[in-house]
């Protein structure tokens, strides 16, 4: 019987090899080819009644242009925003702006702005969490937010505030919560967690929580006693997360985002769900913005491949939409190239995500003129050196690989392998 | 003839493990004293929030301790071997090569993890006395990679020692340096977290990879 251990020890290097080109290699190209593109930008212009973006060529230089493609230029650009660059048109003493038949100071569009930007990183599940949370106390006697002593956490029998100075639970204020909350009827454990943890806000609105029944409920903590809400939601929606807003215009308390791409705003007052008019939205690789002037809301989704937009009415109706194909730096002989040369590629870094995540990633269909080339390669050399043609070590990891598999066979491959 | 190994591997390892265990050591007493003039300077519960929501990581600064003992660990039992090529006197002995090779690994693999277990007991019991529970899995979790560069570090550094080509040498230097910069590229606690278990991959690949290495070492080359 045939040795096979010194072809296993052999597999075993080059299989490391392969590995840490998949990973080196495509990074080394990615740097010597350039950045891929910025985002462009896109809004909703009162003033032309149409969409118009901002967008990178490459070398920081931007371009200006409507859906009409027609260019622009930055001051006409900012001055067809009078609701995004109003400070700027300030400056330049071009406010009050008529817009719509109705007359706006700075102060008019101030109060009535707002943006929320919403990355799939940022959402839950998708970047490291420790489940520990600080709920801010409610005081109206004092003017700042303190941070609390005490952050919370939800277990099998009630939620557990955790005391920062003895780094020990606090009996008595976790049995006060625990009981309004089953008063409440919530059902422990807690199963999603939503709010903001940090005091650099102008209030704090507490955090959204889903019960282990699936019911929703906003929890607050005023004058140190626990406010509890049920939102009597349809128990089986499928909550990807809730993103609170806690803005001074108080409109609504934050947006839920469902795994099947629904955005629904929680109205101020009554916690009514609005649904936003998005299409073809997807949590978990698409990026979001939310932007609001004093006449119109404008809600855009960034994908890898475009960003689409949709402009509504203050009720949320939508008005017109519009789709721009993102602009990638790299020209299509760059991109040609690379399939070619890495049919493979290894990356644990990825824009949609807060936490290193593993991906194997297959190239074009190019790839398969770089594993043919490969192969061919390999093929010719071991013709020359009069060695067997295409043994299956060799063979493997150059037709999974194509260039980066040639090369550890030809570095670190066994010289004699008949296998 | 194992006991006679175990304590030849033992003489070359007992000065390279001592600073090594006596470094970590000193690091996480660093680390606690850090933590507890934190704790007093600011209020606890600021210094809680910096940890778990800004994930600033007390125990950042000895990310590389691992990978430095690894290596250490490494030239210790195997640059001795190759001085005067005393390697060649034990693949002499009455023992097979992969045996003998098997029995070295293992007792350096032995001291490497006395010192990872030593890091990873000082930051929990530091962690604890200072954080919820919670915090001490997470810098577990988090510091598993960097124990993992540690690995590779100490099966890599044999593996490049005992091969006996130049050239290959530096590939294989190149190949783990690549893999162990990935596992040391994390940012935050718990970067690596969701999918740990593809981290030990590497590791039985490069144990076997050493005996590559020692079988060239024997053949010369081929």
């Amino acid at each position: 019987m045939r040795d096979l251990m010194p072809e296993l020890t052999n597999g075993c290097l080059v299989a490391l090899t392969v590995a840490a080109l998949l990973f080196a290699l495509p990074a080394l190209f990615d740097k010597i080819a350039g950045p891929p593109g910025e985002e462009p930008l896109v809004f909703y212009s009162p003033i032309l009644g149409q969409f118009i973006y901002q967008r990178s060529p490459g070398s920081h230089r931007f371009e200006y242009r409507d859906e009409e493609d027609r260019e622009y230029s930055r001051q006409e650009f900012e001055e067809l925003l009078p609701f995004v660059y109003f400070r700027n048109l300030e400056r330049r003493n071009l406010l009050p702006v008529t817009v719509a038949g109705r007359l706006f100071h700075l102060e008019d569009i101030a109060a009535e702005r707002q943006g929320l930007e919403i990355r799939a990183r940022h959402l839950r599940g998708h970047f490291p969490q420790i489940p520990l949370y600080p709920l801010f106390n409610t005081d109206p006697e004092t003017a700042m937010m303190p941070f609390p002593e005490e952050l919370f956490r939800f277990t099998d029998r009630g939620m557990e505030f955790v005391n920062a100075d003895f780094n020990r639970v606090d009996p008595e204020l976790s049995l006060r919560f625990t009981r309004v909350l089953e008063e409440a009827g919530f059902v422990f454990p807690a199963t999603l967690i939503a709010g903001r943890p940090t005091n650099l806000k102008p209030f704090d609105d507490g955090y959204f929580i889903r019960d282990a029944s699936g019911q929703l409920f906003h929890l607050r903590r005023e004058r140190n006693q626990p406010v509890v809400h049920n939102l009597g939601l349809d128990r089986t929606m499928d909550i990807a997360d809730i993103v609170v807003s806690e803005h001074e215009r108080c409109e609504f308390r934050g947006l839920i985002i469902t795994r099947k791409g629904q955005i629904l705003l929680i109205s101020w007052n009554d916690y009514r769900l609005i649904p936003l008019p998005v299409e073809g939205y997807d949590p978990a690789r698409m990026d979001i913005r939310l932007l609001i002037d004093p006449l119109y809301r404008t809600l855009t989704v960034s994908s890898a491949d475009v960003v689409s937009a949709v402009t509504m009415d203050a009720a949320y109706q939508p008005l017109r939409r519009f789709t721009l194909p993102r602009h990638s730096l790299e020209t299509p002989g760059l991109r040609r190239l690379r399939d070619v040369l890495f049919p493979l590629m290894l990356t644990v870094e990825s824009p949609w995500r807060g936490r290193a995540e593993l991906r194997l990633q297959r190239g074009g269909l190019w790839s398969l003129a770089g594993i043919g080339g490969g192969l061919a390669s390999l093929l010719l050399l071991n013709l020359v050196r009069k060695r067997p043609l295409l043994p299956l070590s060799q063979l493997i990891p150059v037709a999974l690989a194509g260039l980066p598999g040639l090369i550890a066979v030809l570095l670190v491959g066994r010289k004699t392998s008949n296998f | 003839m194992w006991r006679s190994i175990m304590l030849k591997e033992w003489l070359k390892l007992r000065w390279a493990f001592s600073a090594a265990l006596v470094l970590n050591a000193a690091f996480c007493l660093k680390i606690l004293l850090d933590l507890r003039q934190q704790m007093a300077a600011e209020h606890a519960e600021m210094v809680w929030y910096q940890m778990i929501h800004l994930h600033t990581l007390a125990q950042h600064g000895m990310r590389y301790t691992p990978l430095l003992t690894g290596i250490a660990l490494a030239a210790a039992q195997f640059v001795p071997e190759l001085l005067g090529r005393r390697m060649r006197l034990s693949l002499h002995l009455p023992v097979s090569r992969n045996g003998m090779l098997l029995y070295s690994l293992l007792a350096g693999l032995l001291h490497l993890v006395s010192v990872i277990a030593l890091i990873a007991v000082l930051s929990a019991v530091t962690m604890r006395h200072f954080f919820p529970v919670e915090s001490v899995w997470a810098v577990q979790r988090t510091m598993l990679p960097w124990f993992l560069a540690g690995l590779l570090a100490y099966l890599g550094g044999a593996t490049v020692l005992l091969e006996p080509a130049w050239t290959r040498r530096a590939i294989l230097v190149v190949v783990f340096g690549v893999l162990i910069r990935v596992l040391l590229g994390g940012r935050g606690y718990d970067w690596f977290t969701a999918f740990w278990p593809w981290l030990l991959l590497p590791a039985p690949l490069a144990l076997t990879g050493v005996f590559e290495s020692a079988r060239r070492f024997q053949r010369g080359g081929i």
